[in-house]
């Protein structure tokens, strides 16, 4: 590597920010949050703006060197560092909040955006952005990007996948393109590339914006933290905290060896040293979050502990996080180095890898402490060692693959927020073999075959060499049957079922009714699953648990060639290797087939009623901004706008599945919202909540403009409409007797496509249709389908 | 290895002797201190951070790197405002780590002070001399004469000094209150007089009564910023001096001095910022009707970050009768640094312009920049010169804010 000339390369495309060669400034970019490894790079370039950002990648192929993307790097999993060597790209300089619009409840951001800072910028407008991971004061948002960042509080409000609404990706060959926007569709793209962009790791492309969903603040907020004497006792407690009506945003489960660290030091709390710790927090409205305080302290106290504190006043929450929060700084000041893992697995297995956790340390004569995000089950066992003493780091590299090897057996994965990097790509072959591994490879040769963007990340067999030659890249392994496909099962204490994707609404209500749990996005009972996914990737739920992508999570998939493999994971936090699982369930009949999926229940926590608010169309425009606005948006299943083409009545109808104690309250909000909004409400209990069917074409927009292209399309041109303004999604239906199979009816749905493509695909949002076939690839992009399809279709 | 927990002691305590290697692994590359540093912000590089520059020192004190002139930049451009102590969840002692490394950079000659450093250092050393040095300084000043874009406008007392000042203002008025130690400081002493004299005012009208230990010197500060030896003796010299005197507190009325002094007189009173002291006691408001002045407060850096207090008391700020609010920013560096606006102009320059920038539009006429420390009083008056802000407006001490003047009444405890 001939380092003069690099710099000589470099000084010609960077000349406004900084390129740095020198021994002394290479070693401070050397190592990411992890500390204890060490890879200098041959170069760092600190560009000025976007526009240098882009040229580095312009020139990257004559540069001839791996190109590696570092945001803060904070990383605990050595994302960006330089692996194979090579040019460390810093984005510290892209740090501007470009854009925050209200209305359409979206922001757009450059990657070197700090998180924190963000959400100083958003408070004036009562938003936020929910993705919390503790490194929220530095990490930037590019780097949550590349991770899928989760954090303590993504329990309820979900993981950074579930609000990316777009990106700006640059690749490898320095082309920019935009997948999504501030409508969170596709774009004028026929595939959802998004989907692969978010948890890349910076081995696909380097990011320079983002268009990011934004949700209401919550009005008030409750901590709890209780203390028990043994592991049963705190499963009982977080089994119940997950099967409440107060959806908790966040459980945090510390073990006794993490209390007892806490309690030796001078940040002691004042904790019993033997015992367990819980923290959980509630929040929502005002009156909703009030009336259930006492039921959250009563299980808390029901499941064993004597210790129960709470509080919603800002300063005692602080105190009571603060055990939890000290616990990371704190292993650094007992011990020169730890390593964090980062496992999810299913609840129930928590007693089995806790005491694996233990015995494992004992054995090696190590300390390890264990933090768990018991909502979803994702595991951070801690080991404290010293990089300096031979043999220790060594000791605790095997009892991590030990522990993955465990983890993956009980149906985990490997990773649920930390990313893999280079310090779990070891792992991967024990989650990824023969036509999985095969296809997790295809979609870095779609992008960057030579693996020069972040090369030895993920997976080990991403080496970078100067010779590109791109059949060879993709590793041809054994073709055998996938071993870890799904077989049907109900997991009642996580809420997972696996089923037949031909299943219909009764096969899911039969397994999970009896566990008080349900799958809210029926939109055509007769319908099966796999039809109702090939019809939207919606349905009125999707206003409070986002697309379906987001609640099913695996699939038995099976590939062109005939073999049935698995995509995607039964626990509903992931980041380990690409999202292909998400990519195929958008592109719905491309690539495949499904033949089961692996969904999300939700708890069925009492009545569904659906509250109807009539009124014209301007009033209800104003009443849905207002309510979206409200926190009370995350406590209703579905705020839907109805229209009929004849234009009869519009409304907005409201879904809300709720225990009896709470209805007062609820409906109490909702008679003085209509009063205060000049509306009239009509109440229906116990109801099934909105089936309009599958549409016959689905728009998908911003919030924002929900409401008017549904007016629109519905006056002037006959259909009937919902739309699911939250989601910023229309679904339009003809009427019950329109002949599908005439080429009028395709002519109509053409007609509203013809009218509204141009804008929607210009704020990254699409359409789509079971009746007609999907747009036409543009020439770059049927350039990746078709490594895609080869993939796929191989024998 | 067994954790170094089985004694208790965390790096902390360790760090009062030589650094060692423990010391410098316990930061743990989690980053948090790269969003309050102030050169961080500005260049966007990890090398000049909290976590790039321990990475570095750790690095080279391990062996896996060689020394490296980079590595001697990258520790000058740290300003030292120890914004990262308080943002660090491993308490790593950054600051007294920056001194060992400084004073190690110097003694191996990879920092070389400049003569005008070294003559302000040695002069340091000797209050007496400093004083009689400066003594044409006073007089221009108090003449409005002296134009130089650091000197903020005052009338020192030429030849009275503060202590002998103190000792005529106590037999006159007799306090029977707590007693405190004053610290008269160096550059304060021999240049910003009135700041002292107004100090003394202050704390005898509050009926608090007020000592000037003699013997006192530098308190070391310049010292640990520059890296020049004799810290240890000076902190020696102070200890001394302040040990002779029983008092109740010792008080400071330059932040940055103050946390210096806490590393002489570590057993014995308190080391108080001076405000921080009266927003205890509770002080006498001032009675005036102006009601057109605006004063914005600024923060030091080693009053919050060092010496770890909150802020100056609001009820000290409001005793001042004038309407206050504290500046945008005004937990952020102004890039004073001690000697770093010496040192390192252009970085210093860059700072303060992300906080001056403000007094362009600020509302009030006059307006009046207040803060607790000398080295930033002088920083703010030089953004005018800077061209950094563009409407005239005052630098001024909050003790002075509170000055009775020349004629008072103590508050007695039966009469208010």
């Amino acid at each position: 590597m001939n380092s003069g000339l690099l710099k000589q390369q470099l000084d010609k495309v960077v000349t406004r920010g900084r390129v740095l060669t020198s021994p002394a400034q290479l070693a401070g970019y050397n190592a990411d949050g992890l500390g204890y490894k060490s890879f200098t790079p041959d170069a760092v370039v600190i560009p000025a703006d976007a526009e240098e950002l882009i040229r580095v990648l312009q020139n990257a192929k004559q540069l001839d060197v791996p190109v590696c993307m570092r945001g803060a790097g904070t990383s605990l999993s050595g994302g960006p560092v330089a692996a194979q060597g090579g040019v460390v790209v810093h984005t510290s300089a892209l740090r501007k909040v470009r854009t925050i619009d209200p209305e359409g409840f979206w922001c757009e951001v450059e990657c070197g955006v700090p998180l924190n800072q963000l959400d100083v910028e958003l408070k004036p407008y009562g938003l936020f952005y929910p993705p919390d991971p503790s490194s929220g004061p530095v990490c930037t948002l590019g780097g949550n990007v590349a991770m899928n960042a989760g954090g303590a509080h993504c329990f309820r409000y979900g993981v950074t996948s579930n609000y990316v609404l777009g990106v700006e990706a640059v690749l490898a060959d320095g082309s920019v393109h935009r997948f999504g926007g501030p409508a969170g569709g596709r774009g004028p793209w026929r595939e959802d590339w998004k989907r692969l962009m978010v948890g890349s790791e910076g081995t696909l492309a380097a990011f320079t914006r983002f268009w990011l969903r934004l949700i209401p603040r919550p009005e008030k907020v409750w901590t709890f933290r209780a203390t028990y004497g043994d592991l049963v006792s705190a499963e009982r407690a977080i089994h119940a905290l997950v099967a409440h009506e107060s959806f908790p945003v966040a459980i945090e489960l510390m073990d006794p060896r993490c209390v007892a660290m806490v309690e030796n030091s001078p940040m002691a709390v004042g904790l019993p040293k033997d015992s367990f710790m819980i923290l959980t927090e509630i929040d929502g409205p005002t009156e909703l979050v009030n009336a259930r305080v006492d039921s959250v302290a009563a299980i808390l106290r029901q499941a064993g502990s004597d210790d129960v504190v709470f509080s919603d006043e800002e300063q005692q929450r602080e105190k009571l996080w603060k055990a939890r929060k000290v616990a990371g700084g704190l292993m650094g000041q007992l011990s020169p180095d730890f390593l964090v893992q980062d496992a999810v697995i299913p609840k129930r297995a928590l007693a089995e890898l806790l005491q694996l956790v233990y015995d494992e340390a004992d054995a090696a004569g190590l300390s390890a402490v264990n933090v768990f995000h018991a909502g979803d089950g994702n595991l951070h066992p801690n080991f404290l060692f010293d990089s300096r003493e031979p043999g220790e780091l060594e000791k605790v590299e095997q009892i991590s693959k030990r522990l993955m090897h465990r983890v993956v057996e009980v149906g985990g994965t490997l990773s649920g927020e930390h990313g893999i990097g280079n310090d779990k790509s070891d792992y991967m072959p024990l989650v990824f073999s023969g036509d999985a591994l095969r296809l997790q490879l295809t979609v870095p040769a779609i992008f960057s075959p030579n693996h020069q963007m972040n090369p030895l990340k993920v997976f080990n067999q991403r080496r970078f060499s100067s010779a590109s030659e791109i059949a060879n890249r993709i590793e041809t392994s054994d073709a055998k049957t996938d071993s870890r496909c799904f077989v049907p099962f109900l997991d009642e204490i996580d809420g997972i079922m696996a089923l037949s994707a031909e299943a219909t609404a009764a096969d899911i209500a039969d397994q999970a009714k009896p566990h008080d749990l349900r799958f809210p996005f029926i939109l055509d009972p007769k319908a099966s699953l796999r039809q109702q996914v090939e019809a939207s990737g919606y349905a009125p739920a999707s206003s409070r648990f986002g697309p379906l992508c987001d609640n099913i999570v695996g699939m038995n998939w099976k590939l062109p060639n005939g073999r049935v493999i698995r995509f995607g994971e039964r626990v509903v936090k992931t980041t380990t290797g690409y999202d292909l699982f998400r990519f195929l369930l958008s592109s719905r009949k491309r690539f495949g087939s499904p033949v089961d999926y692996v969904i999300r229940l939700r708890n069925d926590v009492g009545m569904t009623s659906v509250c109807d608010l009539s009124g014209d169309v301007d009033r209800l425009k104003r009443a849905a901004k207002e309510l979206l606005n409200s926190c009370w948006m995350h406590w209703f299943d579905a705020v839907d706008f109805v229209t009929q083409a004849d234009c009869s009545q519009t409304q907005l109808r409201i879904s809300i599945n709720c225990p009896a104690i709470e209805w007062n309250v609820v409906e109490s909000f909702l008679s003085s919202f209509a009063t205060s909004q000049d509306l009239e409400l009509s109440i229906r209990r116990d109801t099934l909540g909105p089936m309009d069917g599958c549409p016959d074409l689905v728009l998908k927009t911003t919030a924002d403009e929900v409401i008017s292209v549904a007016n629109d399309v519905s006056t002037r041109q006959d259909w009937n409409c919902i739309g699911i303004i939250a989601a910023g999604v229309v679904h339009f239906y003809k009427n019950e007797n329109t002949d599908y199979d005439s080429a009028a009816f395709s002519e109509s749905i053409r007609k509203v496509i013809q009218h509204h493509e141009v804008a929607l695909h210009q704020i990254g949002g699409d359409w789509h249709s079971r009746h007609l076939d999907s747009i036409e690839p543009s020439e770059v992009e049927a350039k990746w389908i078709d490594v895609l399809n080869k993939e796929f279709a191989k024998p | 290895m067994k954790p170094s927990s089985d004694d208790g002691r965390t790096p902390n305590d360790k760090c009062e002797s030589l650094l060692d290697d423990d010391v410098l692994s316990s930061c743990v590359h989690c980053g948090f201190c790269l969003e309050v540093c102030p050169t961080y912000q500005l260049t966007g590089d990890e090398n000049n951070s909290p976590r790039g520059r321990l990475r570095l020192w750790r690095q080279e004190a391990e062996g896996r790197l060689p020394q490296d002139e980079w590595t001697d930049f990258y520790t000058s451009e740290c300003v030292g405002c120890l914004a990262c102590e308080p943002a660090c969840p491993a308490n790593v002692p950054y600051g007294e780590i920056l001194e060992h490394i400084r004073h190690e950079h110097v003694v191996a000659k990879r920092s070389r002070p400049g003569w005008l450093i070294r003559l302000a250092g040695s002069l340091a050393r000797r209050p007496a001399l400093f004083n009689f040095a400066l003594l044409p300084a006073r007089i221009l000043r108090r003449w409005g004469l002296l134009r130089q874009r650091f000197v903020f406008s005052g009338t020192p007392a030429v030849l009275v000094s503060t202590a002998s000042y103190a000792r005529k203002l106590m037999e006159l008025h007799r306090p029977t209150g707590p007693k405190v130690a004053f610290l008269t400081g160096c550059l304060m002493e021999s240049l910003f007089r009135e700041i002292n004299f107004a100090t003394v005012r202050v704390l005898i009208e509050n009926n608090i009564q007020v000592v000037v230990p003699t013997g006192q010197g530098c308190c070391g500060a310049f010292q640990e910023h520059t890296g020049l030896g004799d810290v240890q003796e000076l902190r020696e010299q102070n200890r001394v001096a302040f040990k002779a005197h029983p008092v109740d507190a010792v008080v400071s009325n330059s932040s940055g001095c103050g946390l210096s002094l806490t590393k002489s007189i570590t057993d014995g009173p308190p080391v108080r910022d001076v405000l921080d002291f009266l927003g205890d006691i509770g002080i006498r408001p001032r009675e005036t009707a102006d009601n057109k002045t605006r004063v914005y407060v600024d923060l030091p850096c080693h009053l919050i970050h060092g010496q770890k207090v909150d802020g100056i008391p609001n009820n000290v700020l409001d005793a001042t009768g004038l309407q206050w609010e504290l500046a945008p920013n005004a937990r952020d560096c102004c890039g004073s640094g001690g000697t770093y606006n010496i040192q390192k102009p252009e970085n210093s320059r860059e700072i303060l312009a992300g906080k001056a920038s403000f007094l362009n539009d600020a509302a009030g006429e006059p307006i009046v920049v207040a803060t607790s420390n000398h080295v930033c009083m002088m920083q703010w008056n030089s953004a005018r010169s800077s061209g950094l802000v563009d409407r005239p407006f005052n630098v001024r001490h909050v003790i002075q804010l509170l000055d009775p003047g020349e004629q008072f009444e103590v508050r007695r405890p039966n009469n208010h």
